[in-house]
């Protein structure tokens, strides 16, 4: 609970996520139970905390299995944490159900990475667009209406008759991601969790993609968290990164200092990992082994230890706390890297 | 391009779908109109027109186009007449089949967990259940009936679509938009019947026609067996009667008219069926 204080922003946040775990309990055969009878978990997320305050964007990185995606689904209640707390607006979302679920339902929407699976291919885009209204029982047909032309508009499509009476199959990728986004900001949220909206797209559109978002955010007022793979993508488009492995955060600052003087060995990894433009420069990179570990067995101590090329006795101890290395900018690690990065 | 629209183009380009369309058209008109078309009462006993005896057995010929049975009717009328049999038994069943089935599947692959175990292992018990056996023991228990018939047929037969069904909601409530729908807010109800059941409706027209077939084959069968409504005349229960009067092996023509009808009306559901298979997994669609 300590890193609460130290994370908390001077604005009341609009979401704070305090201490949250997910454990997947492994199934286990009978007879591995017998041996081993403790209950085995996948820790996809094992105590992150973090806050947003309004019109934020903040960007969630890591590889695959980091669970930034499993973070996403608990902050839109499409999955309950196993333990730690959510709060949006003041009020702890596991507590919610009727009026106040609804309610809270209409504040926060997803954006997903497929832009071909995201869309119900038998729903035409005007179909698509207005479920959310309809849903939350906007019976006027002319408003109806009315507000999925202006979030289509708002999202950078022309909301004319061919478009509307589309199918999804009728569009490109670029354009099947813009819908995707009419579909979240139709009912004006708040938040909107933007789960690799651009990794499936064609770099052409990608940055339109982004603009839209950061766009958006002034237009409307969205706050965003933005997860994803890449860094590249979040630089420009984010205020701060968190960096996770392995279910922790164990970077998180503003997005230059974060780009700039990554303290973390693998933060650096995934820097200087972005490919370079020109092929001649040589540069020393931070090279870590292929995999994570699993996310079942994790290794003692500090959990990128096995991997980490700076990797000393000490780190196999105890797990570091977050230590905050400048203002607002927090780092999981017990021997910071100082030296420049290598881009 | 909307379901229905593809579904009628695609149903229309297969030269085999076309001709079921058409028999199956003419069967239902024949039905329809059956009192018209018929030239005699289907279990009116007959006397031939130049002899002025009893038709008894008489072969096809200028008064008795499909001839007549050994009880003097006129087997032309009786197979008019048994067409409004087969295609009420089979639409209605097919309509009860998929109806459960559907429902069942979307249940089922939607839920998941104890919900899907129990469901499914009905399932596993239906199809442990041979048809025409479990149709026998009821309506000896029962009474013969179209009624009963249709229901057993309803009762065993939704196994099939509730399986396949399940398995396709399976993979269609990981997807994206399902979840998408359920940040919304959107119900249990709502994303099963709104969002899903559009994505499994050519799968479940599929069924349709399919079980048509079986509740027409179904029906032949029992009524073959004895287990026919007695009141009304099937295409079974007259193949039943030729055997049982031992007519058959001179009466030709009183087994042939009904026996051509079930294989073409059959056949027709059939090759609408196929014609239904690339619209319901779009993968193996030519162009």
């Amino acid at each position: 609970m300590s890193e609460n204080i130290l994370l908390s922003t001077p604005q009341t946040p609009l979401l704070s996520v305090d201490d949250v775990k997910k454990w997947y309990p492994v199934r286990q055969s009978m007879f591995a139970s017998l041996i081993q009878p403790d209950k085995r978990f996948v820790k996809a997320i094992d105590g992150v905390s973090i806050q947003l305050k309004k019109q934020e964007i903040i960007g969630l990185v890591g590889e695959s299995g980091s669970g930034k995606s499993t973070l996403g689904e608990l902050v839109t209640l499409l999955q309950t944490p196993t333990e730690g707390t959510i709060t949006f607006d003041g009020a702890d979302i596991s507590s919610l159900h009727g009026d106040a679920l609804k309610q809270f339902r209409k504040r926060v929407q997803v954006i997903f990475q497929d832009p071909y699976a995201t869309l119900n291919q038998r729903f035409t885009i005007y179909r698509t667009v207005v479920e959310p209204l309809i849903i939350h029982g906007v019976r006027d047909k002319g408003e109806r209406t009315r507000r999925v032309k202006l979030a289509l508009t708002r999202s950078g499509l022309k909301p004319e008759d061919d478009l509307l009476n589309a199918y999804p199959h009728n569009l490109s990728g670029g354009q099947r991601q813009r819908v995707s986004i009419a579909r979240a900001i139709v009912l004006e949220p708040d938040l909107v969790v933007a789960d690799e909206p651009v990794s499936m797209l064609d770099v052409s559109v990608r940055s339109g993609i982004l603009n839209l978002l950061a766009e958006l955010r002034d237009t409307i007022g969205l706050t965003i968290i933005f997860i994803s793979h890449d860094l590249s993508t979040v630089q420009n488009l984010c205020d701060r990164i968190a960096v996770m492995y392995l279910g922790r955060i164990v970077e998180i600052g503003p997005v230059k200092q974060v780009i700039e003087r990554a303290f973390h060995p693998y933060t650096r990894a995934l820097l200087e990992a972005v490919p370079l433009v020109d092929p001649d420069v040589k540069r020393e990179r931070t090279n870590i082994d292929s995999e994570p570990p699993s996310a079942i067995d994790l290794p003692p101590g500090c959990r990128f230890s096995s991997r980490c090329p700076f990797v000393t006795p000490e780190c196999l101890i105890a797990e570091p706390e977050l230590v905050e290395m400048a203002p607002g900018h927090y780092v999981r690690c017990i021997h910071p890297r100082h030296e420049p990065i290598w881009y | 391009m909307s379901t229905s629209s593809s579904i009628v183009r695609e149903l229309l380009r297969d030269r085999l779908a076309l001709f079921g369309l058409v028999v199956v058209a003419l069967f239902f008109f024949v039905a329809i109109f059956a009192p018209a078309l018929a030239p005699h009462d289907p279990m009116e006993v007959l006397k031939h027109p130049e002899t002025g005896k009893a038709a008894i057995l008489q072969p096809p010929s200028r008064y008795f186009p499909f001839g007549t049975t050994n009880m003097a009717r006129d087997v032309l009328s009786q197979v008019i007449y048994g067409s409004r049999i087969a295609l009420l038994v089979g639409f209605t069943a097919a309509f009860v089949v998929t109806f459960i089935g559907a429902n069942v599947g979307l249940i089922a692959g939607f839920y998941g967990g104890w919900v899907d175990t129990i469901l499914m292992r009905i399932v596993d018990i239906a199809y442990a259940i041979p048809f025409v056996p479990f149709a026998i023991l009821l309506i000896a228990l029962l009474r013969p009936s179209i009624v009963y018939l249709i229901m057993i047929v309803g009762l065993l037969m939704w196994r099939a679509p509730a399986r396949v069904i399940r398995a396709q909601v399976l993979s269609l409530v990981q997807r994206p938009y399902v979840k998408a729908a359920r940040v919304t807010g959107a119900s249990n109800l709502r994303i099963m019947y709104v969002h899903l059941m559009p994505n499994i409706l050519p799968i479940v027209l599929l069924y349709i026609p399919l079980s048509v077939g079986w509740a027409i084959m179904a029906e032949a069968s029992v009524s073959f067996l004895g287990f026919g409504d007695p009141r009304m005349v099937s295409w079974g229960g007259m193949l039943q009667s030729a055997f049982a009067t031992g007519a058959m092996r001179v009466a030709w023509w009183w087994t042939l008219a009904p026996g051509i009808a079930i294989v073409l009306i059959v056949i027709s559901v059939y090759f609408i069926n196929r014609a239904f298979e690339p619209i319901a997994s779009p993968s193996i669609r030519k162009e």
